[in-house]
């Protein structure tokens, strides 16, 4: 073998291992990150989604924070409470749920609809059973929604 | 080398033991309706997150979670009232009867005890360890520093108040369990 043919040999070797590298601490990033759930049923159809959280980390990296402060505002504008004020409550309940490991935080039984919120594994899951059919689904990552209040506070 | 080790890593897992058992303790609402279509309200809550919340609430007197009550109390020195229910045997310190309720306030085993019965079938019950009072109660008798009442509530069991009524039952109780067993 020619000195040139191991140099090129050697090489690909390299970038082979990089890219195997590269490859795992993709996966590992996207394994971590979790998964985001959504899936509404009702009477006419519904919506069912199922996205990796490290795109919600990756769109939350890129996007202006002037973007996603005017999106939580916009979003907020409907609410009977000055959101802004509870952000700081919420970051703090948030971050201490993280810690508290899995519970029902949260059921409601009504005579027309069955609310759950409960963590799961690291997940945050709102399940909604209405007796008129519709039906919500929600799983959000904890660090999925720590980044994005992270990211509206600053 | 290693014997000194040994006292240093008790002390650290003793430590760690005494916040273990604030941090798991968790807090439990119970409302059940009585009517055929009533709701039912199950909310389970670790204190470390209220313990955390509370000194972000911000609310008129309410802040970094004490608030004033000196300018309502006219005088009434709540510490030393506290002193004296604390040092006094278990009793019966207040009873109120009227044609609608009778209410009455005691001390029993180191707990405040509020009981209120209405004729009408209401009833209520409070308990509360004395200790938790103490710590609500700022060091100037002023302020109620509900953090700290918090703290010191995480290192007890069992019910707090329990109100039956023809509406609704209300149970609020603390244990070690993350979901109502």
């Amino acid at each position: 073998m020619s000195r040139s043919t191991r140099i090129v040999l050697l090489l690909l070797a390299a970038l082979s291992v990089v890219v195997v590298a590269a490859v795992g601490v993709a996966t590992a990033a996207v394994y971590r990150a979790g998964r985001i759930d959504v899936d509404v049923a009702t009477d006419g159809g519904g919506v069912q989604l199922a996205l990796p959280a490290v795109l919600a980390d990756i769109a939350l990296a890129v996007v202006p924070t002037g973007v996603v402060r005017r999106a939580a505002i916009d979003a907020s504008r409907d609410t009977p409470v000055d959101a802004a004020q509870w952000l700081p409550a919420v970051v703090a309940a948030i971050e201490a749920l993280d810690a508290a490991g899995d519970a029902r935080l949260l059921e409601v039984r009504s005579s027309d609809a069955h609310v759950v919120v409960e963590q799961r594994g690291r997940r945050l899951l709102l399940n909604i059973d209405a007796d008129d059919g519709t039906r919500v689904r929600l799983a959000l990552p904890l660090r999925t929604v720590r980044r994005l209040l992270d990211r509206i506070e600053t | 080398m290693r014997r000194p080790m040994i006292p240093l890593l008790l002390l650290a897992l003793a430590l760690t033991a005494g916040s273990a058992s604030a941090a798991d303790r968790w807090l439990h609402v119970h409302v059940q309706g009585h009517d055929a279509d009533a709701e039912e309200v199950h909310v389970n809550l670790p204190l470390s997150m209220i313990e955390a919340v509370l000194p972000t609430l911000e609310q008129h007197a309410f802040e970094a979670g004490q608030f004033r009550i000196g300018d309502e109390l006219d005088g009434i020195d709540l510490r030393e009232l506290l002193a004296a229910v604390r040092d006094a045997p278990d009793a019966e310190f207040v009873t109120v009867r009227s044609a609608s309720e009778t209410a009455r306030v005691a001390k029993e085993a180191g707990f405040l005890v509020v009981h209120v019965d209405e004729k009408s079938g209401d009833r209520v019950r409070v308990r509360i360890p004395l200790e938790v009072v103490d710590a609500l109660l700022g060091p100037d008798g002023q302020t109620i520093d509900l953090s700290a009442g918090l703290r010191r509530l995480a290192e007890f069991d069992g019910d707090l108040v329990s109100v039956e009524s023809n509406d609704e039952n209300v149970r609020i109780w603390i244990d070690t369990f993350a979901e109502i067993r």
